[in-house]
């Protein structure tokens, strides 16, 4: 197997042993927005993401990505169907802290400190943490010395470096991811994306990406699922595990003529 | 010094120039005292102000701690159970409404002689701002903020704990910021309940005994402690380093989304659940019927053709000059926040005399207004107007300031001037904020009309409640005190009516 | 009858807790344990309450087991809900009031009158005065509307077309007669004038008791339930005021300097006062038999019952209980 760049680093093959994520099964899930007019914003979808996999969720504007990722998180409440990780449901694992999740524009709380946004999720999650997990996983984010700062004193790309760790600290065993790199410029992306991921893919974590960027997508990810205009439903599903630079490049065409079929 | 340190030296001097010449034009009018024998006067007696001043203010302080303890604890239940909001808002506006000739004298009954009425009255006068404020506050939180706590599977409590609570701070300083003022006037409109001592006795004093100087210089101690407080809040929030946030409130709630029986509904049940609230309240202090009317008595009551046209003359009296005086105040309000805008140096000016002018307590200002400009129309309207244009002026200061850069850059980069600027982009800005404060005016100017019609021009629905000390007719100070909340709720509903229908023209992102 | 101190007024200025004893030698024993007692009074506190202060100062009270407290009042104080709640023993109304409330339910009866003459005045710069009602004719008359009832009654007993006068609503303030809006002022002989002649404003009052405007003032006012149940408290209570209105009737101006003294924070003017003590004095202490403090004739409750049906208030001697004065004054 030929494999090169930030792709060996990134794909680097899993072993059994160390996967600690779980499947999540996703069964008829739809969701119906009520409102005057209600809005589908999901078809009836039904899709497994397999544990320890990255799966990267695409698709054009308001198909739907986001809210399939927050039924998966169970921060809302499907109209239909249902999400299983590892057979209990979104709210069981959320209380043990078994989920991590990451947002486009950081929502770090600015009134507290980077130590303190990692930290709090460990309060919310009801888990004690020895002292220096926060400490590890803010030098792991590459974040030393900063520990004290406030948000408002980072860059972009520092601050969803603190939210990484915010949302890895508790040691979950789903990580949800969206749009984690979308507010920063092309350099730091491309940093971020190189170094953060194997945080969680080291630990054979389930996670599941969601990203506009195609190449993102691709590079990131063992699998890619493409979701069509409103109301979302699967139009794609294409491997994108351990691929060679070329293949990256042939990943990235199907999944470009997946989306521009949509039109 | 600052250019707007400097500014705001000029604007007070300014004004100090202004009393003067107004006092010189009318220094045989008894009405009107100028600053430098206002100043000797306070001199004289500084050892009498200072003692009532400190009485009036510690019944204020307790009133505002209190009043904005339960404001708070009245957001954070409606954060936390969204579904009760309508209610809570109706019970919150209507006993806010409550006319202050009615409750004082039930409240010196229930606490007897010393401070209870004083805090009780100051606390009245400022739980509501507070809580309308808060609740905007409360729920201004990104959504990725509030999901952080569901995300870990904890509910709307640890929400609001960790990260709603601190979120709303700016938000809590704006409004205790209005409520200051409010509280020093409750404390001094509690003391006419019978206190020994405080500002609002020697106000009483003075204005009886003539003594025009002594008025005027209680009024500007009023005035001042009202201003620090009101400055020393605003400091407190710049000195967190997050400016006063915009008071957004946004129209309705989820009101709109719930169909019109259940409105309906819900309407009927607020009112039921008010008047067992009254009934119960009533009997378990064991009030006697004489004065304490209960829901029954007022029915019966009004069922008499003769007490309902009584009422309904007077109600229309007062409601024929507070409209006038409460969409001008609201006008002045704007108008002021525009003149403002297009003139960036007049802010430092205008912002302290407005300030000044809501800071005067409308016990002193109604009836030397009235004096001034007659009991007529002018007099009353005016009145009303100069108690209801600060909060509009302050909010649509803020409203007109929001627009967004981007927008001022696009009309730039097209050679607009700054008059189209404010048509076209930045009025439309500035409607939420403005009906949000078009909102919280209306108790305010039903409290200007009714005071002012109590204290000095004797007519109207003001008048007739405080009748009722001669006539001991307490059925017709209930009916009465009925009829102005239904006022205040009507008004309020017909106001977010209008907000609804112009926001969702110019501003539909604010209509959820 | 008791035998009273004769009164001065450095003992007023100077009493103490001390010199509290020195007013009971001679009276009767103290009760060890001391009722409490609240008596609502009808305004701010002023001269116009002075033998309330004097008994409370002397002891008069506690020489009757009474441990008495004076409640303010105000413009937002009405008198009488405090006497029917029964947070106050005793209110300090008036007839037209206290007619009023019964007339809505509440067992009143006035035990005592402090002003014997009403005093309601016209009040008028002598430029242009006001000497007797048929001078109002023609005149703008400044007042609340609400006492257009009493303009009436004046204009009924004494033949005077209330349709020639002018009735121009104000506030209770001098400043519209002063400042020429209005002709006359509607108000009370001791408040207004005073307000005027200490501002250096002559004014003319035209009392209007002295024209058959009979209605007690400041008049005291106790429940049926009371009577029957706290007599004695109530009879204690009149005998001190009865004590301390005689020492104000010796020496209206030690009143004044007491008042003074004693609320500090009140805001009053010692010269305004004085004026305000010699100018009550009169309607409390008429000349004849009815000199006695708090007394009143079946003859003045004729004259009242009168002067009330023409304010619309119907009454009837029921209203009036003397017995209880009768008993202090005995006592």
């Amino acid at each position: 197997m030929q494999i090169c760049g930030t792709a060996r680093f990134l794909k680097r093959p899993m072993q059994d042993s160390i996967i600690k994520g779980r499947d999540v099964v996703c069964t008829g899930l739809s969701k119906v927005f009520g409102g005057r007019p209600p809005v589908d914003a999901l078809c009836p979808i039904d899709l497994t993401f397999r544990a320890g996999e990255t799966t990267a969720l695409v698709g054009p504007s308001g198909c739907g990505k986001s809210t399939l990722l927050r039924l998966i998180a169970g921060l809302e409440v499907p109209t239909e169907g249902s999400v299983r990780i590892g057979g209990e449901t979104p709210a069981e694992l959320a209380r043990r802290g078994g989920i991590g999740m990451a947002f486009q524009d950081a929502s770090l709380l600015p009134w507290r400190s980077v130590h303190s946004n990692v930290s709090l999720a460990l309060r919310l999650a009801r888990q004690s943490g020895d002292a220096g997990a926060v400490d590890r996983l803010i030098a792991l984010v590459g974040l030393d010395g900063f520990a004290g700062a406030r948000p408002a004193a980072l860059s972009g790309g520092m601050r969803q470096r603190a939210a990484i760790a915010r949302c890895l600290v508790t040691a979950p065993d789903l990580v949800l991811l969206d749009e984690p790199f979308g507010a920063v410029d092309e350099l730091t992306r491309a940093r971020l994306g190189a170094e953060l991921p194997p945080l969680w893919r080291d630990r054979g974590t389930t996670a599941i990406l969601v990203t506009h960027s195609v190449r993102e997508a691709v590079t990131l990810s063992d699998r890619v699922i493409v979701l069509s205009r409103r109301p979302g439903r699967v139009v794609a599903d294409i491997t994108s595990s351990g691929l060679g630079a070329e293949d990256i490049a042939a990943g990235v065409e199907a999944v470009t003529d997946a989306l521009l079929n949509l039109t | 010094m600052s250019a707007r340190t400097l500014l705001a030296i000029l604007s007070a001097l300014g004004a100090l120039a202004l009393w003067q010449a107004l006092f010189m034009l009318n220094s045989d009018s008894l009405v009107i005292a100028g600053p430098v024998d206002v100043a000797r006067w306070l001199t004289a007696n500084a050892g009498l102000v200072g003692r009532a001043a400190r009485t009036t203010v510690l019944a204020a302080l307790w009133g505002f701690v209190w009043g904005n303890l339960a404001a708070i604890l009245m957001a954070a239940f409606v954060v936390v159970l969204p579904r009760t909001e309508r209610f809570m808002s109706f019970a919150a506006l209507v006993i806010f409404c409550l006319p202050l000739v009615a409750t004082g004298p039930i409240l010196r009954v229930l606490f007897g002689a010393g401070a209870g009425p004083q805090i009780t009255l100051a606390a009245l006068a400022v739980y509501f701002t507070t809580y309308l404020t808060l609740v905007v506050g409360l729920r201004a939180v990104p959504q990725a903020w509030s999901d952080l706590a569901r995300l870990y599977g904890r509910g709307p409590l640890t929400e609001l704990f960790v990260i709603r609570a601190r979120a709303s701070v700016p938000y809590l300083l704006a409004g205790l910021q209005i409520a200051a003022p409010a509280a020093v006037l409750g404390a001094m409109v509690g003391e006419f309940t019978g206190a020994e001592r405080g500002l609002g006795v020697l106000t009483l004093r003075a204005m009886r005994s003539l003594d025009v100087v002594a008025t005027w210089g209680i009024a500007s101690v009023a005035a001042a402690v009202s201003m620090l407080a009101y400055l020393a809040i605003g400091a407190l929030s710049r000195l967190r380093g997050q400016g006063p946030p915009v008071l957004i409130l946004s129209a309705g709630t989820q009101a709109a989304r719930v169909p019109v029986w259940e409105r309906a509904a819900m309407a009927v049940g607020v009112t039921i659940a008010l008047l067992l609230v009254w009934q119960i309240a009533m009997d378990a202090f064991a009030l006697s019927r004489f004065f304490a009317k209960r829901p029954g008595d007022v029915w019966a009551y009004l069922a008499e053709p003769a007490a309902r046209r009584t009422l309904l003359t007077a109600l229309w009296e007062t409601l024929i000059w507070t409209v006038p005086g409460y969409v001008a105040g609201l006008m002045l309000g704007a108008g002021l926040a525009a003149v403002v805008t297009l003139l960036p140096g007049a802010r430092a000016l205008v912002l302290p005399l407005s300030v000044t002018l809501r800071s005067v307590p409308i016990i002193t200002t109604a009836p030397l207004l009235v004096l001034a400009l007659g009991r007529g129309a002018t007099g009353t309207i005016s009145i009303v107007a100069v108690m209801i244009f600060f909060p509009a002026f302050v909010a649509c200061l803020h409203g007109l300031t929001q627009t967004p850069g981007q927008v001022r850059d696009v009309f730039a980069s097209y050679g607009a001037g700054r008059l189209r600027l404010l048509v076209s982009a930045q009025i439309p800005a500035m409607l939420p904020a403005f009906f949000a404060s078009a909102r919280m005016a209306v108790p305010a100017a039903l409290l200007a009309v009714t005071t002012t019609e109590w204290l000095a021009t004797g007519r109207g629905i003001g008048t007739l409640m405080a009748l009722t000390a001669s006539t001991s007719d307490y059925n017709m100070l209930w009916s009465a005190v009925v009829v102005v909340a239904l006022v205040a709720v009507t008004a309020y509903l017909l106001v977010e009516a209008a907000e609804r229908w112009v926001l969702s023209r110019y501003a539909a992102e604010q209509v959820r | 009858m008791t035998s009273l101190i004769p009164l001065t007024r450095r003992r007023l200025l100077g009493v103490g807790a001390a010199t509290i004893g020195l007013g009971a030698v001679g009276l009767r024993p103290a009760v060890a344990q001391n009722a409490e007692v609240a008596l609502q009074l009808s305004w701010l506190h002023s001269v116009q309450f002075a033998g309330s202060y004097i008994a409370q100062q002397q002891g008069y009270w506690e020489n009757e087991g009474l441990k008495v407290s004076l409640n303010t009042g105000g413009p937002n104080a009405p008198v009488e809900p405090p006497v029917v709640a029964g947070t106050a023993l005793m209110g300090i109304s008036a007839a037209d009031y206290a007619s009023a409330a019964v007339a809505q339910g509440a067992p009143f009866r006035i035990v005592a009158v402090a002003m014997k003459r009403n005093p309601f005045a016209i009040a008028s710069l002598p430029a242009n005065p006001v000497q007797r009602p048929a001078d109002l004719v023609g005149k703008r008359i400044g007042m609340a509307v609400a006492n257009t009832p009493v303009l009436r009654a004046l204009c009924a007993l004494n033949d005077v077309d209330i349709a020639g006068i002018e009735i121009v609503p104000t506030q209770y303030d001098a400043a519209p007669l002063v400042n020429g809006q209005v002709d006359c002022l509607l108000c009370w002989a001791t408040d207004l004038p005073v307000a005027m002649a200490i501002q250096g404003i002559d004014s003319t009052t035209m009392l209007m008791a002295d024209y058959g405007y009979a209605v007690h003032s400041q008049a005291y006012i106790v429940t049926e339930d009371s009577i029957a149940n706290r007599r004695a408290e109530i009879v204690g209570l009149l005998r001190g005021e009865v004590q301390g209105w005689e020492d104000y009737n010796a020496d209206t101006a030690a009143a004044a300097a007491l008042t003074v003294a004693m609320f500090p924070d009140a805001g009053l003017d010692l010269a305004t006062q004085e004026e305000q003590a010699r100018r009550l004095r009169p309607l409390m202490f008429p000349y004849g038999d009815e000199t006695r403090f708090g007394w009143f004739t079946d003859d003045s409750v004729a004259a009242n019952i009168e002067t009330l049906a023409l304010l619309d208030r119907g009454a009837n001697a029921d209203l009036w209980d003397r017995s209880l004065l009768e008993e202090a004054y005995a006592g």
